[in-house]
Parts: structure tokens; sequence; C-alpha cells
């Protein structure tokens, strides 16, 4: 067998999910007797890109961030059209604005070596743009809006030569460590929007959004025999997409303000689901000659459903407190993915041909991504000059951890889909308003795998 | 002033919004066939045989069922004709196919009135006895298609397989000890791109 070939059952046991034990089994029968080197292509790899995916769903203007996101009950800016279309209504003056954010995102990859099986590095890639851009009109009792939001702008790329470490065996050789992966994702979904509110009652505004939205998703996933960095790496095996899609989405929204310093919100926004398309290819020298094998498999990508329940006091003129209970449906993101491992499961005898069927032996589902509940909390102080009217803002908002994990007792599985930790972020931010008719603010969110900076800037005509 | 422009600003706002939605969406289209087999060693045609490591498992027309409600499609070049089974063995046959972690290696060529299409796969064997006492092996199989010739020379694709196997003592007086396969149920599934 070549050191390809080996290398190539080892990575892809990894992407089918394949239970150490079992996959060590096999590779001492294999070592042992020679035995052929089986087809190592697995309906689980369909799940590989979901791995590298993580991102939030915050309002995308400063001043909301500020706030520790905490604004669905606040919602009286041009950001309102995403944030809560009902709370365009409170807006007497037309206004347009412009959002741009920064972010940074880490995470942890394992690149183990012969000494230390258990070393990871942490990798950071940043994106910067316009996130968001909008404009408000408001006529009587309505309001329309027409904005566009960058929904997701998600990059992660990574590189390294210590795969094989995840097994954390002694049995494998320096070539097997040496393995080396390369993985690029780039995600965006952009929403064109437009919104209308209306104020039927003097307590209640309620809004709705509808938007056109594009999907742009770019993922490469590599694995060589021998180091990425390598003047002539093999590659061995490649999970490429690269798929666009327009799908639509609608924003529902509601305000209840009964009195002048209480406002209630809620909103329901539901993620577009776009359809993308994996290419699978497989180089196999096992017999002597090269031989390419390549597949394309249609897969969905469900961008979370999101409701937000909000309440916001102002205790003085020029101090307001505000906090959201956010519901992310975080499960939508796998939804439409085979979440089954097949080596937990068992044959069992049914009526219907073929007369028998693999179901799971333990009825629990192998891969879980939950839904997260996040508390958001925001205070937000105007300090008043006679020249300029100057917002202070804090906040914090809980951030459950969202990534997919494994249920299956296996350390190398466990170690591939670990369980994520929960994470809090702190807010803060500062702007000033000129005459009431322009805004400029700017903001910063930090917690341990993201930080961002934000600016926006309103202008009221 | 500009307040009195600004309805022109919606106007090509929304224009835009109207240009994005009639982007074209990059959609995949794939050929879905689906099949079943159903043969057994009383059928003509129905064969198996064990060379070396290799078994091998041959039947022909007759033993495809219900081709109208399986979702194949309707395009008489994936009318089948024949199946052959090709098993790698580890060993002796049941051990093969149930006690390798990995599951094993398997080539099915499906031979198609547009030619042949051959696919390269990784089976797994679970045996089970079912409500009368029989002793069958539930199969599972997933691969992509290695090669095809004809009408099928340039294509590739995904394939899935869910089988029945009955395997029963050889009583021929060449081989009384070994066991064969003698009855095949089998549901296949190719997802094909040209």
């Amino acid at each position: 067998m070549t050191r390809n070939r080996f290398a190539k059952i080892i990575y892809c046991s990894i992407r089918s999910f394949l239970p150490v034990s079992v996959f060590l089994g096999f590779l001492l029968l294999t070592l042992s007797s020679g035995a052929y080197a089986q087809s190592f292509w697995r309906k689980n790899d369909r799940n590989t890109f979901i791995r590298n995916i993580q991102f939030n769903f915050n309002i995308p203007s400063a001043r909301a961030v500020g706030l520790g996101g905490a604004f669905v009950a606040i919602a009286d800016d041009a950001t309102a059209g995403m944030a809560n279309p009902a709370g365009l209504t409170i807006l007497t003056k037309p206004e347009v604005s412009v959002h741009y954010k920064t972010s940074r995102f880490s995470h942890t990859e394992f690149a183990g070596n012969e000494e230390n099986h258990d070393l990871r590095r942490r990798f950071s890639n940043n994106v910067g743009s316009q996130s968001y851009l909008s404009l408000v009109y408001p006529y009587g009792k309505f309001s329309f809006s027409l904005y566009r939001q960058e929904l997701i702008n998600f990059e992660s790329s990574y590189e390294g030569e210590g795969f094989g470490s995840i097994f954390d065996t002694p049995d494998l050789e320096p070539d097997e460590f040496a393995m080396g992966n390369k993985t690029r994702s780039d995600i965006e979904v952009k929403n064109w929007g437009a919104a209308f509110a209306y104020k039927p009652t003097r307590y209640l505004s309620i809004g709705v959004s509808s938007m056109v939205s594009s999907l742009e998703f770019r993922f490469f996933e590599q694995l060589f025999q021998g180091q990425p960095q390598a003047q002539r790496p093999v590659e061995v095996f490649s999970v490429n997409n690269n798929s666009s899609d327009t799908r639509y989405s609608v924003n529902l929204g509601l305000k209840f303000e009964p009195h002048p310093d209480f406002n209630f919100g809620a909103v329901f926004r539901s993620g577009p689901r776009f359809d993308i398309v994996n290419t699978i290819k497989d180089i196999d020298e096992s017999s002597g000659r090269t031989v390419i094998r390549q597949a394309d498999e249609d897969l969905v990508f469900k961008v979370p459903d999101v409701y937000s329940l909000g309440v916001a006091y102002r205790p003085l003129d020029n101090l307001t407190l505000s906090l959201d209970i956010v519901r992310v449906e975080y499960s939508d993101l796998i939804g439409g993915l085979d979440r089954n491992l097949n080596d937990d499961d068992i044959g069992v005898s049914i009526p219907e041909f073929p007369y028998t069927r693999f179901v799971d032996g333990d009825g629990v589902e192998d891969l879980v991504l939950q839904d997260g509940t996040e508390v958001h909390f925001g205070v937000e102080y105007y300090l008043i000059t006679k020249k300029w009217a100057i917002p202070l803002r804090a906040g914090f908002y809980t951030d459950p951890s969202h990534v997919v994990y494994t249920t299956v007792e296996n350390e190398a599985l466990k170690r591939l889909f670990p369980r994520g930790s929960d994470q809090v972020h702190g807010t803060c931010g500062f702007g000033f308003v000129l005459q009431n008719k322009i805004q400029i603010d700017t903001a910063v969110n930090f917690s341990r795998n993201v930080s961002e900076f934000l600016l926006s800037a309103v202008f009221r005509f | 002033m500009l307040h009195k422009s600004l309805p022109i600003f919606p106007i090509l706002i929304f224009l835009s919004a109207l240009l994005s939605a009639c982007e074209e969406s990059d959609q995949h289209s794939s050929e879905r066939v689906v099949f079943n087999v159903s043969a057994d060693e009383s059928q003509a045609g129905f064969s198996t045989n064990l060379a070396g490591n290799i078994y091998l498992i041959a039947t022909s027309g007759n033993s495809f069922l219900n081709l109208e409600n399986t979702g194949t499609v309707q395009d008489s070049l994936f009318n089948p004709e024949r199946l052959e089974i090709t098993i790698t063995l580890a060993g002796d046959l049941i051990p093969s196919l149930t006690d390798n972690p990995n599951g094993y290696r398997v080539n099915t060529q499906f031979q198609f009135e547009g030619g042949i299409i051959q696919v390269s796969h990784t089976n797994q064997a679970s045996k089970i006895t079912n409500p009368e006492g029989d002793t069958l092996y539930a199969i599972r199989g997933e691969g992509m298609v290695s090669s095809g010739d004809e009408t099928f020379k340039n294509i590739s694709g995904l394939f899935y397989e869910v089988s029945t196997y009955k395997i029963s003592p050889d009583t021929s007086e060449q081989s009384s000890v070994q066991r064969l396969i003698t009855k095949i149920d089998c549901r296949y599934e190719l997802i094909i791109d040209f």
C-alpha cells in the first residue's frame, strides 16, 4: 500500500467520523496483512464544511452593538428595517445611514507532532466591509425603508501538517503526523430589503420587511501527503464548493409603547434556505496508476431563524436601559444534513423490500448543533453640552456555544467535533449628535473568539 | 432641495434589489436513477462464483423489479440489462462481510441499454434474523462512480445501495463447506452528473 493511500485512509476515516478504535483495528489489519485499501468516500463527508462555520447575527449598527445588541425595543433609527421594522414609525424625517464593520474571528485547530500530540494552533481571520446601508422615508402613520445588509461575512483559513495527531496514538509514524491539510472558507450573505411600517394606534406599531438574500459560498479543503508548504505537495483528496444562490426571506416586527418611558418589541427574522453543491475529488494511486474519482453532491445551507423579545426603560431623560432575549435556531444550519454517523448503526429486519435496513443504534443524533438563547443588555447615557449631545454606551450579551459537536463516545471524534464553550461578549461605544442632523457612532465588541469594530453615520433631513 | 429629490433614491435602490433578485442561481443538475433487483439461485441468469479472494455475483434483466415505481428516470438508456457484483474478500465469505469494521470493498457494474456504469464502493454488513427465523445480512453501501462507456463515458456521480443477502451452505459436491450467497434483494440509487 502506498504511503499516500495510507494517509488518505487516516484522513478520510476521520472525515467519515469513524470511531478511532475501529480505525486502528483496520490500520493494524492493513499493515499486518497487506490487505487492500478500501474506497474511502462516505456520505458523511457532506458535513465537513459545516464544521468551520461560526457566526453571529448581531444588528449591524454601532449604536446597537454598543448597547450589547439590545435594540429590539428601541429600534428608533434607520437600522430598524432590519432590527425591528415596526420601529420605523418613530421617525418623523427621512434618514440615510451608512455602517462599516471590521471583524476578527479566531479558532483553534489540531497541529500535533510526535513530541506533543495535543499541540494546537490558533488561527485568525479579519474581514471588513460596509455592513449596512439604508434609507427611511416616513409618511404620516406609515414609514418605508430600503436597505442593503451584509447578514454574513465570514472568512476562515488555516493550514497545517499535524492533522494525523488527532488520533493521539503512538502507532502513527512521522509521515502520518505530517499529513497536511489546507482549508479556506469565504461565505457572504447579502440582503436587499424593503421595509414597511404602520402605526394603527397610539401605542402600537407593526412592520414587515421583505428581503432578497444572495449567497456567495466558497469552501475549499485539500488533503496533502506531506506538508502543504512543500514545493510539490501531493494532493490526495479535496472538497470544493463554489456556489451562488438567491432566495427570499422576511422580518416581522412589533413595537408596543404603553408609556413614554417603556417600550416593548418583538421580532421574527426568517433565514433564507440556499442550495449549494460540494464537489468531492479522490485521487487513488493504490493500483499503480492515478485514478481520479469525482462527484457532485447537492446540499442545503439554511441561515438560522431568529426570534427576539425586548424591553427598554428610560428612568431619566438622558438614560436608557435595554434588555433583549434572543432565540437563534442554529440547528437550522445542519437541518438539511444527514446527522447520523454510520458506525453506531445496526441492521434490522423490515417488511418492505429490500427487507433489511440500517438504523441508528441508540436513537440519539450523532451530530448536534444546539439552538441558543442569548441575553442582551445595554445602557445608553447622553452627555449633553451646549453644542453637542454625546451618547455613551456599554453592554454585554451571552453567546451560547453554537458549534457542531458529536455525541458519540469516541476520543478521536470528540477531538474533531468538540463541544464549544459559552462566551460572554462585552461591548461599549460612544458617538456624537450634531444639531440632531448628523449622528456618528462607534462601538467595539470583544470576546475570546470574536472582536469587532463598528462605525456608523446617520444623516437626517 | 435634497428633501424633494429623496424619492429618487428609493427607486434606484429598489431597482438594484430587483436586479439582484434576477440573478441566476448556480444550480446543479443531475439524473437520479433508482432500481430494484431481486434474484436467487432458482432463477436462470443468477450465478455466483468464488475465485481466489474475489466473489462474483451476476444476474440478468429478468431480476429487475417494478422499474416504473422506483423513481428511475424515464429514459430507455437506463433500462437495466445486467448486474455484476465483485466483492473483494479478506478471508472467508461471512467474516469478510461482517467482521471488517470499516466494511468491505465492492465493485458493482450495471449494464444498461446506454452502456456500462462501474462503481467502486464500500459496503457494510450486519447479520440479523427476521421474524420468520431466517438468517439474513443487511447490506449498506456508498461510493462514487468509477467509469462508464458508450453513453456514460464521461460521467461522474454518487452511489447508494441498500440490500439484503441470504447466505447458505454450498451443497454441491465440489466444496461442501463453502457458503454461498443464494439470494439478493437490492435497491440501488445512482445520482449521475453528465
